[in-house]
């Protein structure tokens, strides 16, 4: 048995330690936004949150999480109000939308730690996080957005 | 594909009740139509739209969402003519039916850029018919001139010296579906348009933004295993020997079975079929493709490059042309193999009863997906229902003429007896095809003393995609050709020369000219014992 935080939820789970934690979140809470792309770390999609870094969560045991806070795109606010959010929305930045998860979680870690990035630090912050259909400017123009909304622009 | 040869037939648009009220509106192509023109509430999967009581307006499409916008697209042609708020449309995904047929090429499928084309006159109609019936309902409720309604985003009004009256919708949609079906209703004039050609947010973003989307991968019912399975490390090669005593002994693991794809691994979860995978010990045969490898079939396609073969076009005397050009210039150009690779890999979710076949999955060929499971299980059609969920990226890959990922899905389900996905890993993706063909272009240009292009000669190697599919019924397959014989370059002396591996005995996938998909078998097979086939004789 594994305890640790869901989205500001208690949770309990019963997995092999070695089950990485994307299968968890998906299989056992029912968590799907959190994507499998390539289970190696290479892609992003599976990108969550523990204790507000960044994880790949395809290649964590589990059991690393235990005792932690976890938080999923599900968890990053609970009516799209978050700043990212309202700048993907208002820019419509996803196509397929499938890597789109792993996206938001890493920028929203870079906005944490660079609340005014610049093109280079976004380009930099989410270089791990590959879009097959290329909607790459747009998640840059959103970032920025994202941080003039954060800053309480309208 | 060429789409101008869309097909402009009569139509017929058939209307009914939906459940809980409202109107269904669905157009026709009688010649792919199997439905009985029966009762009007009877026909309802079929629907292109519904308006329901609460004013919602559900754009039922046949088309699957990839990232193009489709879901977005076709909506705001169907409710460009509706004359509804855009605020309450929404979209479902149609189940598998001959009202959804690509006009063109007669299934359901989405691919060739060609959906807003195929869409654009039907969807508008059935927007269009389904405001002309509304006005008609509201004008007999209120016993006015029909042509004296007006609409406005999602409302009928009329108004008189005497009063003004105003719906929505939703309160109309019940009597309108009664109202006798205009046998023609005019379409706006590009310049009215208020939706279309105007910049307007998809539908599907917020869903994309907070985890809420569901893709093929995210499809679960209860009880469903996860299945990954063990593919031939050679295209071809055959499972001789398995030993799966240490997969079994993995926490998890409920069975090993053999099927046609390669060794499954059925669990409660997708780690423990992977670790249950990657405990299996497999001999396989690897059959004659073992030795096959891109320098070998490099080498044959340099080789075919020069040879003679079907003349594809042929302006003027290139031959001549070339050998009396001021300079002349020969270059070899070779694109690879290219897997898709969809950031979704691919998967499909079957949950198979004694009487039924529920199939969930991202694929961009329902009509071939759907009858290559109901040939599987013999089941009848209708009770064979494929549940199209949004695709993590298509590029062709998820065409696919033999339906391979989901008839294996089904293989499996018919042999555990439990919903079960098969989840294939990115390395399966990568490593298991199809591609997107090699192709080898050997192009000689002669100039005249200013330079000037006067002779073409250009020849090309690589395997057509729709040899041997139902898009090539006479099997000439000029999916390998596009854009160079249609060259726009005014040079007047042009040869085109397809010396291609043909006839390779495979079954090959449709896939679209610009991002096409490779069969896997294909790269294993080897090219001589294949035959190839060259016809025609051209020498530069």
């Amino acid at each position: 048995m594994i305890a640790f935080s869901i989205n500001t939820r208690h949770v309990t789970v019963d997995a092999d330690p070695s089950t990485p934690l994307l299968w968890v979140l998906r299989e056992n809470l029912g968590l799907t936004g959190t994507k499998y792309g390539c289970g190696m770390a290479q892609c992003g999609a599976c990108t969550v949150h523990i204790d507000g870094e960044a994880v790949r969560s395809c290649v964590l045991p589990v059991s690393r999480a235990a005792d932690k806070q976890v938080t999923t795109i599900e968890g990053l606010s609970p009516d799209l109000t978050h700043p990212l959010q309202r700048a993907w929305i208002e820019i419509d930045v996803p196509q397929c939308g499938y890597c789109q998860s792993g996206q938001i979680m890493s920028a929203a870690v870079l906005l944490r730690h660079k609340p005014n990035p610049s093109d280079e630090e976004i380009d930099q912050a989410l270089a791990g996080n590959i879009c097959r259909c290329g909607t790459y400017s747009r998640i840059r123009r959103a970032v920025h957005r994202a941080a003039e909304l954060a800053r309480g622009a309208k | 594909m060429n789409n101008n040869r869309l097909l402009n037939r009569r139509e017929f648009l058939k209307v009914g009740v939906a459940a809980g009220g409202g109107i269904l509106i669905g157009i026709y192509l009688p010649q792919f139509n199997s439905l009985e023109a029966g009762s009007a509430g009877q026909f309802h999967p079929n629907a292109f739209l519904r308006i329901a009581a609460d004013d919602v307006i559900t754009v039922i499409l046949g088309k699957s969402e990839m990232g193009t916008g489709i879901y977005t697209a076709l909506p705001m042609m169907l409710v460009e003519e509706l004359d509804a708020a855009w605020e309450n449309v929404r979209v479902e995904a149609a189940p598998v039916d001959k009202a959804y047929f690509h006009p063109l090429f007669g299934i359901q499928m989405t691919g060739g850029s060609s959906s807003v084309t195929s869409e654009w006159e039907r969807l508008r109609k059935a927007g269009a018919t389904a405001r002309a019936m509304l006005i008609a309902a509201a004008a007999k409720k209120w016993d006015a001139p029909a042509n004296a309604c007006t609409t406005h985003r999602g409302h009928v009004t009329y108004e008189s010296s005497k009063r003004r009256l105003s719906y929505g919708y939703g309160a109309l949609a019940e009597s309108a579906a009664t109202m006798p079906i205009p046998a023609d209703v005019p379409l706006k004039e590009p310049r009215s348009f208020t939706i279309i050609g105007r910049r307007t947010h998809r539908l599907d973003t917020a869903d994309k933004t907070n985890g809420a989307a569901k893709f093929g991968i995210d499809a679960m019912v209860p009880g469903a295993l996860t299945a990954l399975i063990a593919r031939p490390p050679v295209f071809g090669s055959k499972a001789i020997r398995i030993n799966d005593t240490e997969a079994k002994k993995i926490a998890g693991v409920k069975a090993v079975l053999p099927v046609q794809a390669g060794v499954a691994v059925v669990a409660a979860g997708f780690w423990a079929a992977k670790l249950g995978r990657d405990a299996l010990t497999i001999d396989w045969d690897e059959g004659p493709n073992g030795t096959l490898s891109t320098a070998t079939i490099r080498e044959q396609y340099a080789q075919l490059a020069k040879a003679p073969g079907e003349v594809a076009r042929h302006d003027g005397d290139t031959a001549r042309a070339l050998q009396t050009a001021a300079k002349k210039i020969t270059s070899e150009y070779e694109v690879p193999y290219l897997a898709h690779a969809p950031m979704e890999p691919l998967n499909c979710l079957v949950d198979l009863g004694s009487d039924s076949c529920e199939i969930y999955t991202g694929t961009q060929f329902q009509s071939l997906d759907h009858a290559a499971a109901v040939k599987l299980t013999a089941l009848p059609p209708s009770q064979v229902q494929l549940h199209t969920m949004l695709l993590g990226g298509g590029f062709g890959r998820r065409g696919s003429a033999t339906s391979e990922f989901v008839v294996e899905a089904v293989q499996v389900a018919m042999k555990v007896q439990a919903p079960v996905k098969v989840i294939w890993t990115r390395e399966d993706d990568i490593r298991g095809g199809w591609y997107r063909p090699m192709a080898y272009d050997r192009i000689s240009a002669g100039l005249d003393p200013g330079g000037k292009p006067i002779a073409w000669d250009h020849r090309i190697v690589s395997q057509g995609v729709l040899e041997g599919t139902i898009f090539a019924p006479d099997n000439k397959d000029g999916s390998a050709l596009e854009g160079a014989v249609e060259m726009p370059y005014a040079i007047p002396n042009v040869i085109g020369v397809i010396p291609c591996p043909k006839g390779m005995g495979v079954v090959l996938p449709f896939t679209f000219p610009s991002i096409l998909t490779l069969p896997r078998s294909r790269k294993s097979l080897s090219l001589k014992k294949a035959g190839y086939r060259c016809i025609g004789l051209s020498q530069p």
